[in-house]
């Protein structure tokens, strides 16, 4: 036999080389098309890279591992549409960096959450849950209503984001800071932050303007979850992978 | 540490007598600090467990604190007890297994082995002291941020030059089938952590970093990843272990050598390929996840494969099960292998994964596997192991290590058996709609169904830690109180 | 050919590799002649107690 086993039980690089090679093509057909087959993202319009202000809040719910127990992935179910809104898609989680799809579900999904509660109920609840739904099991994040945002670098955040092919101009990453206290102050001047950041929420969130505190940030980004996208003017072929 | 460093001193002396002491000797001293680094990483991993499962059942332990809420521990407790526990006890493991199986000390002698070693509990304490502290990558199973990555890729790099370079050098001309578990295991460990850990931070100075593939992408390279950590580090590795830890514990080869090579090449080529049942109806497009499908259910041919090899090991010595701890364990590790890679296949389908995923089904699935086939076949080799490194004539008591048995098998079934039911439950109960067309339960409402089984499964958690506490205190009488082994009667 | 052709290509010499080098190893390890070989093998964890 021109095949031989043997050379493979005997020889440690070629044994090495061998398993590489099989458990790395797998990896691979999986992984490449999803960045060069152009369907993988579908073609909807509303789409935009996250203001500062909801970045700062998206890096805080990274930090307290909320994925752990909430998913932001609805799927085309009946039961999932009507609890939570239209199914997800990729095109929604396109500058997720990292993506939190989630996989438990210890609480309810958060993808559609944004502009379903008002800001004083996300307060409230992130404070002690179990004020506003007595079952709940959520840790409380009093904390974040006091402290104040660390966003001296939130430029460099989005320079980063913009290296890695998140598309923040030029312009976006020089009025960072700008545009992260505008959107927390309704008496702002914010028709540059709407015109970079079409529909952000602009609103005093959990406290007076002023100083930002980490319980703005992340009701920000909470109150955008799955807004951007508007569905009544979806066509069905826009949907297709 | 300061009555570990004694142990460890205490012990070289007898070790050394146990051995022929013309030949030159095995490096075991970075092994016997590998056991008492698994036993405690072990209690530690479990009570983190207990912690957070304490805190589903009652949020009032989250203690209102940002540090141990449990977002913040939950890694804490998956590292512990998948890298930190399983991960020292491979570590050893391999490096037992590979002195033995080629007749040969380690490449690059105690010190290599003792960086690895030192590198990997720094790994540990670098990750943990991360999470509590609220640095992560928000990747399931790869939360440590790019420094952390960073460090262990050269420790990583490090152990494969460590263990290839001891199997190049050995002097038994074929390479035993457990070798070559252990040697895909970190191949495969190497390539995925780096592949799902592509970062770039945001300033050298500080810790946060943003991936560099985003949503969709980056989801099935995480789920690539994700499903293949369990594949290579809690499958392969701990295959590699059983190949020949079962044949020692039973004093006979394995039952068949030939099915052991075909389950070798058919589980490495068809598990890498599974990652995609982790996102079924998600907005990964349908061809991948029809692929990972397809893969996971024929997982399960070579999965039972080597379970049966394992089992079979043992025929015509089934008797042994009733006065060897190590086999007792062992054997019900495969047990419980055999269940979770039915369960899995199973979990893949589509229309069983619609209602499984986001419950505490998979909740339950991971823990059948992670307790009782990572678990027990780790204290199965801990048994084993201990009285041989520390020269000792065997344990100091068969009957705690029974006890132990017992009391961790009745913690598995309490554990397994209330996530079946309450995740079942829970998936029923998000679906269900009432008599005029709406949903019938608000999702609070699921949540307060949970709390009665999210309480027996604390108490799954607690009887698995007191079992490991009973071990942990067997195995230090082993070690400062039985008498060694005379070098005659090792030797003969 | 653009790259989703490619992929398929690949896709397909990747299966068909890896069905032939899964045939060519079954017959290696159940061939007859070898099986005296792989029963030695699996004895070396019980002849290793010495170096």
């Amino acid at each position: 036999m021109a095949f031989s086993h043997a050379i493979l039980e005997k020889n440690v690089v070629l044994l090495a080389v061998a398993t590489l090679i099989t458990v790395a093509i797998g990896g691979l057909v999986q992984i490449v098309p999803l960045f060069t087959i152009e369907q993988t993202i579908e073609r909807v319009e509303g789409v935009r890279p996250y203001s500062p202000l909801e970045l700062a809040g998206r890096n805080i719910y990274v930090r307290e591992g909320c994925y752990v127990c909430h998913s932001q992935q609805v799927r085309p179910f009946r039961d999932e549409i009507e609890r939570y809104g239209h199914y997800s898609l990729a095109a929604e989680s396109m500058y997720d960096h990292p993506f939190q799809w989630g996989s438990k579900r210890n609480g309810p999904d958060l993808a559609r959450v944004g502009g379903k509660y008002s800001d004083a109920w996300h307060v409230a609840h992130l404070i002690n849950p179990r004020a506003v739904v007595p079952e709940s099991i959520m840790p409380a994040y009093a904390f974040m209503a006091t402290r104040p945002l660390a966003y001296a670098d939130i430029g460099e955040h989005l320079r980063t984001l913009k290296i890695i092919g998140v598309p923040y101009s030029d312009e976006m990453v020089a009025n960072a800071k700008a545009d992260l206290e505008a959107q927390k102050n309704p008496d702002a001047d914010t028709g540059a932050l709407l015109k970079r950041y079409p529909k952000a929420v602009v609103s005093e969130f959990a406290g007076p303007a002023g100083q930002v505190t980490e319980m703005d940030a992340l009701v920000a980004y909470l109150q955008m979850l799955g807004t951007l996208v508007d569905f009544r003017n979806v066509k069905p072929e826009q949907l297709r992978q | 540490m300061a009555s570990a460093s004694v142990a460890l001193g205490g012990i070289n002396a007898n070790a050394v007598s146990a051995h022929d002491t013309a030949a030159p000797a095995y490096h075991d001293d970075v092994i016997r600090a590998g056991m008492i680094a698994t036993v405690f990483w072990g209690v530690v991993g479990f009570l983190m467990g207990n912690v957070i499962a304490s805190q589903l059942a009652f949020p009032a332990m989250n203690l209102g604190l940002e540090w141990t809420s449990f977002g913040r521990l939950r890694p804490v407790h998956t590292s512990a007890v998948i890298f930190a526990f399983g991960g020292n006890a491979m570590i050893a493991a391999s490096f037992y297994i590979v002195q033995r199986t080629c007749r040969t000390p380690l490449f690059l002698g105690s010190l290599g082995a003792w960086c690895v070693f030192w590198g990997y509990q720094i790994f540990i304490l670098l990750a943990a002291s991360g999470y509590v502290l609220g640095i992560t990558s928000g990747k399931e199973y790869a939360e440590p941020e790019w420094y952390v990555d960073l460090w262990l890729t050269l420790v990583w790099v490090l152990y494969l030059v460590v263990f290839a370079g001891t199997l190049m050098l050995r002097r038994e001309p074929h390479i035993y089938v457990a070798n070559w578990f252990i040697l895909a295991f970190i191949v495969t460990v190497a390539m995925l952590h780096i592949g799902n850990n592509i970062q770039v931070p945001v300033s050298f100075l500080g810790w946060k970093s943003y991936t560099v593939p985003g949503g969709v992408q980056d989801a099935m390279i995480q789920w690539w990843y994700g499903h293949n950590a369990v594949g290579f580090f809690l499958t392969a590795a701990f295959l590699g272990m059983m190949y020949y830890f079962i044949p020692k514990a039973a004093n006979r080869p394995v039952y068949s050598y030939r099915l052991s090579i075909v389950h070798f090449w058919s589980l490495i080529f068809l598990y890498i390929w599974a990652g995609p049942h982790h996102l079924h109806y998600t907005s990964l497009p349908d061809w991948a996840q029809t692929l990972g499908m397809t893969f996971s259910i024929m997982l399960w041919m070579p999965s039972w494969g080597g379970m049966i090899n394992g089992l079979m090991t043992l025929s015509g010595a089934w008797d042994k099960l009733r006065t060897d701890p190590s086999l007792r364990f062992s054997v019900t590790a495969l047990a419980f292998y055999g269940m979770s890679t039915f369960e899995g296949p199973m979990m893949s389908i589509k229309a069983v994964n619609a209602l499984s995923h986001y419950t505490d089904w998979t909740v339950g699935h991971v823990h059948s596997g992670a307790m009782g086939w990572v678990g027990f076949i780790t204290f199965g080799m801990l048994y084993w192991l201990v009285p041989q490194l520390w020269g000792r004539a065997g344990l100091y008591s068969q009957r705690l290590a029974n006890w132990h048995f017992w009391i961790a098998t009745l913690g598995i079934v309490f554990y397994i058996t209330s996530m079946w039911v309450s995740g079942i439950m829970q998936g029923l109960m998000w679906r269900a709609y009432d008599e005029y067309g709406f949903l019938q339960y608000s999702f609070s409402e699921s949540v307060a169904a949970m709390h009665p089984f999210y309480v027996i499964r604390l108490l799954g958690g607690l009887l698995y830690l007191v079992g490991a506490l009973i071990m942990a205190y067997n195995l230090w009488k082993t070690v400062t109180s039985v008498a060694p082994v005379r070098a005659a009667t090792a030797t003969a | 050919m653009d790259q989703a052709q490619l992929m398929a290509i690949l896709g397909t010499v990747s299966t068909v590799w890896f069905f032939l080098f899964f045939v060519a190893m079954l017959a290696w390890v159940y061939w007859p002649k070898h099986k005296a070989r792989m029963d030695h093998q699996a004895q070396i964890p019980l002849r290793d107690d010495r170096i």
